[in-house]
């Protein structure tokens, strides 16, 4: 499992003890950060090493992207309710990546809790016991336990053909070519 | 053309001259809202409503439809909040040219790493450069009428094709030629 972890390098002084329990319950769970910037944005910040306007913004968004794009799931801190939050979270929901955001602000107040999906939770937590809670259950019912992933499929003669027939035509294997069919089929739905 | 003007709400008797330029400078160059909820928003705030008592579900479904409908997409992000940077993600994934514009600076922020082709940043101190640049804006995205039509050059075989479609269907040739190419529009979405 892959998380992608959302954030603000603003207020990195208030929700880094937050951000790092994130991380601990998603490594209790078996799971790896897609792009670890907490740590290297707490310390630029506390020595003021590099000022905001003089950020590799670009570099950022194209790592953020890049993050996005190989995480199971995202999970943000948006306390401070930022912009980048913001964007980050619609293309995470473009990707089909079920989204959860957590704040320390009541969520009530905010145009944010006008968007309602499938993929989208939203939780206000005032502790870190309420953060674990609220991560934890995320995660389970968002990510199925490796022996689940592994199905046997019964095919019809004619399925089996049609598959076959993309094996030839595409070099694949029987399992890249029905994990490529259910792949654009998922697309066409979502 | 029909234009979405979006924006935060949380400061809006600051904010309410520049929305009210944007909109004169809208109309003024042949435009209209798909949206119009800022002096609904300053009614708001004038009657003290609370922002938890907002159908914070209309807002946003107003915003995401406007979105759909719009040709053009401005936001003003002063604020740099969610909802602006949610905003911005939908509509360059919906490939609605995008302007996003600032009274602050803007290279400070995330939201100056974002690059597309589609994606216009600017910032403004006072409303006669925030008349420029939207003036700017809307000219360069605009299409003039005669740009939409054209002369084609079609061989015997897709003659003989839209002949006997527009026979069997009642519809014109030109009907037929745009169906074609927005199902392939669909298709490259998909």
């Amino acid at each position: 499992m892959i998380v992608h972890i959302g954030g603000g390098a603003r207020n990195i002084g208030e929700d880094l003890p937050y951000l790092r329990r994130i991380i601990g319950i998603i490594r209790e769970h078996g799971g790896h950060v897609a792009r670890n910037w907490i740590e290297v944005t707490a310390h630029n910040v506390q020595i003021k090493a590099i000022k905001d306007s003089d950020v590799n913004w670009q570099e950022i968004a194209r790592q953020n992207r890049e993050a996005l794009e190989i995480s199971d799931l995202y999970i943000a801190e948006v306390t401070s309710y930022r912009l980048s939050a913001g964007y980050e979270m619609s293309q995470a929901m473009q990707l089909g990546i079920p989204v959860l955001l957590l704040s320390r602000k009541p969520f009530r107040e905010r145009a944010i809790c006008g968007i309602q999906h499938d993929l989208f939770v939203m939780k206000d937590y005032s502790s870190l016991d309420d953060l674990e809670r609220h991560v934890s259950e995320f995660i389970k019912t968002n990510i199925a336990p490796a022996s689940e992933l592994n199905r046997m499929i019964a095919l019809t003669p004619r399925l089996y053909a049609y598959v076959k027939e993309q094996m030839q035509k595409t070099d694949e294997t029987e399992d890249d070519v029905l994990l490529r069919l259910i792949q654009e089929g998922t697309k066409k739905t979502a | 053309m029909i234009i979405h003007l979006t924006g935060s709400a949380q400061d809006i008797e600051k904010d309410l001259p520049y929305y009210r330029r944007i909109i004169k400078t809208i109309h003024e160059n042949d435009g209209i809202l798909a949206r119009d909820w800022i002096e609904t928003a300053y009614h708001r705030h004038v009657k003290k409503i609370d922002d938890g008592d907002v159908d914070w579900k209309s807002v946003m479904d107003g915003n995401l439809e406007a979105i759909g409908r719009a040709d053009i997409v401005i936001i003003e992000v002063s604020n740099f909040s969610f909802s602006q940077g949610f905003q911005s993600a939908v509509s360059l994934n919906q490939k609605k040219p995008l302007l996003l514009i600032s009274r602050k600076p803007i290279k400070k922020h995330a939201i100056s790493g974002y690059r597309s082709k589609l994606l216009t940043t600017a910032e403004y101190k006072t409303e006669d450069d925030l008349e420029k640049i939207v003036t700017q804006f809307i000219q360069d995205n605009t299409i003039a009428t005669k740009d939409l039509r054209f002369n084609m050059f079609i061989d015997r075989p897709i003659y003989n094709y839209l002949r006997s479609v527009s026979y069997e269907s009642g519809k014109n040739k030109s009907e037929i030629i745009r169906e074609l190419i927005e199902r392939e529009i669909r298709k490259q979405k998909d």
